[in-house]
């Protein structure tokens, strides 16, 4: 990777910092050497790929390494996939992939650390490809329990000192039956006290308070469970509202009763099956497999806790505030799934488009125009995600604490109303501002992610950030080559395709990277492509946009009658070693030159006239079109 | 020609810099590597402890780097920023302070690694490597020692061609490690290598 130049800048500052030359970068080519060339290629090879394959690993015993170069290259990455290390790997990707990639998997002791338990999407699906399951449920918005947490023995530290001494002498499995028997007795007491008191605000304020001492939130707490369990001390978000926690008025009685016997009525079921779900808690977590994973209808929690896709720490770290409306979850949902940058790009705007707020701008539609539809996807959900759907409850509170209802909450949502009479909301995947047609609306977060699992962008993004992942994306890639690698994702994504499609294609993809050739070139260019699909042979243009070119520009822009006279098929050289489009000014029949080619095709590109904005009356999805807006750009600014 | 391994880190630091990410990459926060890190820049601290861990250490034993300088500094040498939406490798790009950081701490790892020469602390191949540099005359022919260690602390890291172009300057006859005496001359032949640009960043 460091080529000739490298070396030789290198050398050159150090001389600068240093006055004197102190060591020469000359590669001595005659010297000799234990190890045959190829050898050391194919060593160096195995080494890379143990790396890439094996998260953790940097190299393997001296037996192992033997015998995998005894291999086949392929076979030898087959045999890697199965140790248990790549599915770390697939892990760490997946982390990768979402945004959330850890600086350590296992920070101590070869155990899996808290942030990395907390990922459940991206761990379920890497237990999906290690049991030849459904990668895709990387894709899905609700999703099983996952336990990563090993068994242990409650804290001994309930109730003071005196308390303390009880449970001298006593097992874990003792010291656990006294603490569920002591949170039973406290809920039953509360529950009696639910149907019988009158004031149910005092009662709000007794099952809220956190210091309650031999309380049911203690003993839970004491008990160390694993999520969702670990929630149980802690009553429904409807409690809150409903007992007025949140500066409201309390809810009527017959309401607010109904609720606190139902929250603890759910509670007491729990607490029954604390000693089964014990009996499910793994002993050891170190490699996938051993996570527990428990589907929402084995214990009676689904009723309970929801578990979906997002975690708590990403609902944070993505609020919504009175102001933005849900944006920044559509950006990520954009960045992450779709590989969509929101580069500002000018569009076609859709007629009767107003120009007094900032999102229906034309500039900014750019932008807005699937940024808001995606936003849709998220209205109801408020502070730390907390589904506020209407249908139960005439609030929204956002993340910087603004409460809407009524007529407020009303004209929130009518952002996203339709005014087409084919759907009731503007919500969904939006590739064209005014193609209807071409876009995947939907209604609900499910609705999201059915689309994401359904449509071709997110497995092109999917491959693309594989091929990151593994080469570089400041490598560059031809596009046609990663098409066909996410040809079989999509072939996988298929209603009719056969169970664990999903998982075989993971494996294919990224086995299709380890063997590339750009993974093997020991110093690539960064500008050249490599790898092509069986069978294509490179076109000669600039491999970074070439696919983009030939989809969307060349079929009509090709041969001497092309538009405008420019052949995009063409790229020579235009003297002094420059290249450009073959492109000839039909007034004067002289060629012109790749500056002036550059700046016409950007302005076509941005355009926001549908009689200008290319290419002419055809949909071209926007990440290419962003993608070959920035490689004109890098190369008007000297930056090929 | 005037050589001295002292000045090493500062050639080094040059070189480091130099064959950063190229022009460009660092516009594109998606140009990240294996496992998610930029080709030219850092490896980081985490990565470089796995690779020294499974090329240098025994089994049960562990070479721990982290503590050396602490957590505020480890950050400047390439690390995932934290973060369940955004995160990326940061302070992956080679600049003054970063490899002025990263010497001082294999400057402390060699010294350390240099001190079991003996024992079985360290890989078998590491330890013998260690100890006939350390025990060879100032004035002897130590390639072949020097070839071993380059072999078990690059393995195939960097093409063949730099091992030659580094046995060829660190055997020159003013270098300090030549004068250096016992597990010092240890200490500089590998943080020699612990600096070399094919160790340090991803390729």
């Amino acid at each position: 990777m460091y080529s000739r130049s490298c070396w030789s800048s290198g050398l050159a500052l150090s001389l600068t910092l240093l006055v004197i030359p102190l060591l020469s970068c000359h590669r001595d080519q005659s010297q000799s050497h234990p190890a045959s060339e190829a050898s050391w290629e194919q060593r160096a090879w195995l080494d890379k790929a143990v790396r890439a394959l094996l998260y953790g690993k940097a190299r393997l015993t001296p037996a192992e390494e033997e015998h995998l170069l005894g291999l086949s290259r392929e076979a030898a990455v087959d045999e890697l996939m199965a140790r248990p290390e790549f599915f770390d790997t697939v892990l760490d990707f997946n982390l990768y992939f979402q945004g959330s990639k850890l600086e350590s998997l296992k920070p101590f002791s070869g155990k899996y650390g808290q942030e990395a338990t907390q990922s459940i999407p991206a761990i379920i699906a890497a237990m999906e490809v290690s049991q030849g399951g459904d990668y895709f449920t990387l894709f899905d918005w609700k999703i099983p329990y996952l336990i990563g947490t090993e068994v242990s023995a409650p804290f001994p530290s309930v109730g003071g000192k005196d308390k303390k001494d009880d449970i001298k002498g006593l097992s874990s499995d003792q010291i656990r039956s006294l603490y569920i028997e002591r949170a039973e007795n406290d809920l039953f007491r509360l529950r009696e006290k639910a149907e019988k008191t009158t004031d149910l605000k005092a009662l709000c304020d007794e099952i809220d308070d956190p210091e309650r001492e031999d309380s049911f939130a203690n003993y839970i707490d004491a008990l160390a469970l694993p999520p969702p369990f670990d929630g149980l001390s802690t009553m429904s978000f409807e409690f809150s509202l409903e007992c007025g926690f949140s500066g409201l008025a309390p809810a009527p009685e017959n309401v607010l009763r109904a609720t606190i016997a139902k929250d603890l009525d759910q509670k007491l079921k729990l607490t029954k099956e604390i000693p089964a779900l014990v009996k499910r808690l793994p002993t050891s977590v170190k490699q996938i497999k051993e996570f527990v994973r428990i589907e929402a209808n084995e214990f009676s929690f689904g009723d309970v806790v929801k578990r979906e896709n997002f975690s708590s720490s990403m609902w944070q770290e993505l609020p919504n505030s009175s102001t933005n409306f849900n944006r920044r979850r559509a950006a990520y949902m954009l960045r992450t799934y779709f590989c969509d940058d929101l580069t500002p790009i000018n569009i076609v705007a859709p007629s009767g488009m107003s120009s007094h707020k900032h999102a229906s701008d034309a500039g900014c539609a750019a932008c807005h125009y699937k940024l808001d539809p995606m936003a849709g996807f998220f209205r109801y959900r408020g502070f730390s995600g907390v589904d506020f759907n209407p249908q139960k409850s005439d609030l929204l509170i956002h993340d910087d604490l603004f409460q809407r209802s009524g007529d407020d909450l009303k004209n929130y949502l009518d952002n996203w109303r339709s005014s087409d009479p084919a759907r009731a909301w503007n919500v969904g995947y939006v590739r064209s501002a005014t193609k209807a047609k071409l876009n995947e609306y939907g209604d609900s977060l499910d609705d999201l992610f059915a689309i994401i699992r359904r449509v071709r962008e997110s497995k092109v993004c999917l491959t693309k950030k594989m091929a990151s992942y593994v080469l570089g994306a400041d490598q560059v890639y031809d596009g046609s080559w990663i098409d066909s690698l996410a040809e079989k994702f999509q072939q996988a994504a298929q209603a009719d395709a056969p169970p664990g499609a999903s998982s075989q294609a993971f494996k294919d993809v990224y086995k299709s990277f380890v063997l590339s050739k750009t993974f093997s070139t020991p110093d690539p260019e960064l500008g050249q492509c490599y790898d092509f699909p069986a069978g294509v042979k490179p076109s000669g243009l600039p491999c970074a946009v070439s696919f983009i070119i030939e989809k969307n520009c060349a079929s009509c822009h090709k041969g001497t009658g092309a538009p405008a006279g420019l052949d995009l098929s063409i790229w020579e050289d235009q003297g002094g070693g420059k290249m450009g489009f073959h492109h000839i000014d039909k007034d004067s029949g002289q060629a012109l030159p790749m500056a002036t080619t550059l700046e016409r095709m950007k302005e076509r590109l941005t355009s926001s006239d549908v009689n200008r904005q290319m290419p002419l009356m055809r949909a071209m999805g926007p990440v290419e079109r962003a993608s070959l807006f920035k490689w004109i750009d890098s190369q008007l600014r000297g930056n090929p | 020609m005037i050589f001295s391994d002292r000045l090493i880190p500062f050639f080094v630091l040059g070189l480091l810099i130099a064959c950063g990410p190229r022009n460009g990459a660092e516009e594109n926060a998606s140009d990240l590597r294996v496992a998610g890190r930029r080709v030219g820049g850092f490896k980081g601290l985490g990565e470089i402890e796995i690779i020294l861990n499974e090329r240098l250490s025994s089994a049960g034993n562990k070479i721990q780097m982290s503590y050396l300088l602490g957590p505020a500094l480890n950050a400047l040498l390439g690390a995932f920023t934290e973060g369940t939406t955004t995160s990326q490798f940061e302070a992956a790009a080679p600049n003054p302070v970063n490899v002025l950081l990263w010497d001082i701490l294999m400057e402390k790892t060699a010294g350390q690694i240099s001190q079991f020469s003996t024992g079985n602390y360290l890989d078998e191949g590491i330890t013998r490597a260690m100890g006939e540099i350390e025990k060879s005359p100032v004035d002897a022919d130590a390639s072949t020692s020097l070839r071993d260690i380059w072999q078990v602390v690059m393995r195939y890291d960097a093409p063949e061609s730099e091992r030659e172009a580094w046995l060829t300057a660190i055997q020159q006859p003013d270098t300090d490690w030549r004068k250096a005496e016992g597990r010092y001359r240890t200490q500089a032949v590998l943080q020699s290598l612990f600096m070399h640009p094919y160790f340090l960043l991803e390729h």
